[in-house]
């Protein structure tokens, strides 16, 4: 098992939360404050799934997946947009950028290892 | 969860930076030139606490910040102006968020009431803007409506909701607003089926859809979802909108669909089809090589290439990998070197604890001090070594010493960062138009000051902008620009902090000053000298404003805003010319615990003198000392120096020193310069202030008292109140000599 998940938010209070709670399900988390951060250690290690917040500075999450998809190591793996903005516009982008899906904020711990139990074997 | 507390602690402390930042950035929003990357940051911060306080459920906030995204989204998508009025709502927005936070914080009660104006208020706002601006849909709905120009009517009603900010029914809204993009059958032919229904119904490329479903099914998929991205944004704005209705007419294909809906997440793609397809497919880095070139190409174009490219596609693998190998290598250093400067590296400690580690350090200099006399007694043989071992202690003392006062050491941009909200509410309130601009908000100075400075400068720049800068129609009657200006600075001299603040207005007025310091019985300083006339407006009930206003208050806060500085070992100065402006300068001791000074003698007394005032220490010549009044003058640097007998004024000696016998060192002052007659000099030394009005009481010419290193007390020199026993008249008349 012991999977390699990667969280990126530029919210220190919520990157902790998202760690905790999935550190809770049984996986290895590391987290980045910024989607530079993240695509750095993405290039270094390959995790088993990505979950990223959309608005950051320096490099917001569909850019982040938007590289990550351009990477060979990334092209299967599961990158999930957690975004504010539940619009249609978003997860047009959202999915535009390749991600695999879409989680709103605020979300319940529970649900959010119900997805990743989901898309993570 | 248990440990929710925890990263509810977090949230805190990051919102109140959100908070801040956001009230920074806002005051210094520039309306004419908006800078986009600042309205990112404002809107990053929003958009933070609206995310944050919903996740850790303290939903008073993020109702309201759902409206400021929505406002600030728009400013930086450039569909909507920020202007004055607008940001003053934002502003006042921020302070409720503040009010919320501490409440959230120290667990009292949430004004609801005032969030829900602020909530109106910004919202109306957004309405008034919108319409002013001649955008009669709101930007959400125009940037919607760009991308689903074929939307049925429910959408859009969703939409309109969304952004006209229902906030209170925005976390029902929100938990329902997801959608899946792709079916749900496990049967791939379906889900093309679906896509390529969407295709013909919504007119894009017929033609591309029977090829894609025959021939390249698994490999395109990331492919199908890239172009079909529009068609099936198109179709999850309906299931929003019409979630019921849709059920219905699909049935099967959106049962599950809505249970996922209910769970407030969704997925592009159905994440084990996705896996079984490229998993299945040697050749599925070509579906991601294409994500790139797509947006360019024609659909049906694409598919041809697809075509080709599918066959390339192992050569270009093999190009890739070294090359990514080698930036792997790089990056593992890069990482590192990151990871090293973006750990956290700040703690908070309380402040007792620092303030017993000064504490502590001062009785290690003066330990110090002791140890290097009793060196001086050492024998021969050990000397040296002796000697050597003291030299490293006074320096590492030294280094303790500074390393430990910076730890209490904070940028004055701390109490700075006050000022600009101050003077902006101030402005509006007296229909004044005053920029307020800040000079070195990084010099350092000591915590415990910085507390103590904030309340004075805050009475002081209430005071220029009230009575300082004249109104618009003044200003420009007098030729000057309406806009008026106040500056705060401040700034390192010696072993001093200057803080000052400086205003272009009316300056003060000699002849309300005097009146109305005889009106209310102040004693008139004798001689009346500029400086002395605005000394007054410190002595106690004095206000020289035409009439009291509720912005700076009934004239009791001048003496309490000189005491208070007084107390800190500070002095102000206030320096004016009329129609110019007014400065009123703060000086302030950079520390308050430990001064580097010369031990000087007279008679059998030892004084500390400061070194920040010392120019230099001199034997002077006979014909260097003039005598004037039978006073005793110094001829020194081209200029006559008034001079201070030590042993006279504080040490009780009957006779005069012979000048020509003894040291004078010659001290600056901040009003002025004189010798001080001396008879020998001891040695530099660092000394630990201890206060003596603690102790004993206020005496002229001192500052404090320090324990020497033999244990015997010395006092440490005032240069300012020194120049008391100067009389005035030879001040003058040395200033008359020079000139």
């Amino acid at each position: 098992m012991n999977k390699n998940l990667l969280v990126v938010d530029d919210s220190p209070s919520v990157r902790q939360m998202v760690e905790a709670t999935l550190r809770g399900g049984g996986y290895q988390v590391k987290t980045a404050k910024d989607g530079r951060e993240a695509l750095d250690f993405c290039r270094t290690t390959k995790f088993d799934f990505v979950l990223t917040d959309q608005n950051m500075p320096n490099m917001d999450g569909l850019t982040l997946i938007r590289s990550l998809r351009a990477m060979s190591a990334y092209t299967r793996v599961p990158l999930i947009v957690l975004t504010t903005e539940a619009s249609d516009a978003m997860k047009a982008k959202g999915k535009a950028a390749g991600a695999t899906g879409w989680m709103v904020k605020p979300f319940d711990p529970q649900k959010l290892l119900e997805v990743v139990a989901k898309v993570v074997r | 969860m248990d440990d929710m507390n925890q990263f509810t602690e977090i949230f805190f402390e990051e919102a109140q930076e959100h908070i801040d930042a956001m009230e920074t950035l806002l005051l210094a929003f520039n309306i004419d030139e908006p800078d986009i990357e600042e309205l990112n940051s404002i809107f990053r911060a929003a958009h933070s606490i609206k995310g944050g306080s919903g996740t850790f459920g303290l939903h008073a906030m993020t109702g309201v910040t759902h409206v400021m995204e929505n406002i600030l989204d728009s400013a930086r998508n450039e569909t909507l102006r920020l202007d004055d009025t607008l940001i003053t709502v934002l502003l006042e927005t921020v302070d409720v968020l503040k009010n919320i936070l501490d409440a959230y914080r120290f667990n009292a009660e949430i004004d609801y009431p005032e969030i829900d104006t602020a909530k109106s208020k910004l919202e109306a706002e957004l309405k008034r803007v919108t319409e002013a601006q001649g955008n009669a849909t709101p930007p959400n709905d125009t940037a919607q409506a760009l991308i689903n120009p074929y939307q049925n009517t429910s959408a859009s009603v969703a939409v309109t909701n969304e952004s006209t900010g229902e906030a209170t029914s925005d976390g029902a809204k929100e938990e329902e607003a997801f959608g899946f993009f792709e079916q749900n059958s496990t049967d791939d032919d379906a889900g093309f089926g679906f896509f390529d229904d969407e295709f013909t119904s919504e007119g894009v490329s017929a033609d591309a859809a029977p090829s894609l479903s025959d021939e390249f099914q698994e490999e395109c998929y990331g492919f199908f979802d890239e172009i079909s991205e529009d068609a099936t944004t198109n179709e999850a704005s309906n299931n929003e909108g019409t979630v019921k209705e849709e059920t219905n007419q699909d049935g099967p294909l959106l049962t599950e669909e809505l249970d996922e809906e209910s769970k407030g997440y969704g997925f592009f793609e159905k994440p084990e089809e996705r896996l079984s397809g490229f998993q299945a497919d040697s050749s599925d880095h070509a579906s991601y090589g294409f994500f790139n070139s797509l947006d360019e190409t024609d659909t049906n174009e694409t598919l041809q290439e697809l075509n080709s490219t599918v066959s390339k596609t192992p050569k270009r693998g093999e190009q890739r990998s070294p090359e990514s190998k080698t930036t792997v290598g790089k990056r593992v250093e890069k990482a590192k070197a990151s990871k090293g400067a973006g750990e956290a590296t700040s703690i908070r400690v309380e402040t007792t604890k620092v303030d017993n580690l000064v504490n502590l350090v001062g009785e290690l200099v003066i330990t110090q001090s002791m140890l290097k006399l009793i060196g001086n007694d050492v024998q021969d043989s050990l000397l040296e070594k002796m000697q050597t071992a003291l030299v490293e202690l006074e320096r590492n003392t030294r280094e303790i010493q500074e390393a430990v006062m910076s730890v209490r050491m904070l940028p004055i941009s701390t109490v700075f960062n006050r000022f600009p909200r101050l003077v902006r509410d101030l402005s509006k309130k007296l229909d004044k138009q005053i920029e307020l601009v800040i000079e070195g908000g990084a010099t350092e100075i000591d915590k415990n000051l910085i507390e103590k400075i904030s309340d004075p400068l805050t009475h002081l720049i209430r005071n220029s902008v009230d009575h300082g800068i004249e109104l618009p129609s003044d200003r420009e009657e007098k030729g000057k620009a309406s806009k008026g200006t106040v500056t705060l600075s401040a700034s390192q001299k010696g072993g001093e902090i200057v803080i000052e603040i400086r205003d272009d207005g009316g300056g003060l007025n000699k002849e309300k000053i005097l009146q109305k310091a005889v009106e209310n019985n102040v004693t008139l300083p004798d001689p009346l000298t500029d400086s002395a006339i605005w000394g007054l407006i410190f002595a106690a009930g004095f206000s020289t404003a035409a009439e009291v206003t509720d912005v700076s208050g009934r004239g009791v806060g001048m003496d309490v805003v000189r005491k208070n500085i007084e107390s800190l070992g500070g002095r102000v100065d206030i320096y004016s010319k009329e129609n110019v402006g007014t400065r009123f300068q703060i000086s302030l001791p950079l520390t308050l615990a430990i001064l580097d000074g010369m031990c000087v003698r007279s008679g059998e007394q030892v004084f500390v003198l400061p070194l920040t005032n010392i120019i230099e220490s001199i034997q002077p010549d006979a014909n260097q000392i003039r005598v004037m009044k039978n006073k005793p003058l110094l001829w020194v640097r081209e200029e006559y120096w008034p001079l201070v007998d030590l042993g006279q004024v504080l040490a009780d000696e009957e006779n005069a020193k012979d000048l020509s016998e003894s040291i004078v060192v010659l001290v600056e002052a901040a009003s002025n310069r004189f010798g001080v007659i001396v008879d020998g000099l001891l040695g530099q030394q660092q000394v630990v202030i201890k206060s003596l009005e603690r102790h004993y009481k206020r005496v002229q010419g001192i500052a404090g008292a320090t324990i020497m290193g033999d244990g015997s007390v010395a006092l440490i020199l005032d240069a300012d109140s020194l120049t008391g026993f100067i009389a005035q008249s030879e001040m003058e008349e040395t200033n008359y000599v020079v000139n």
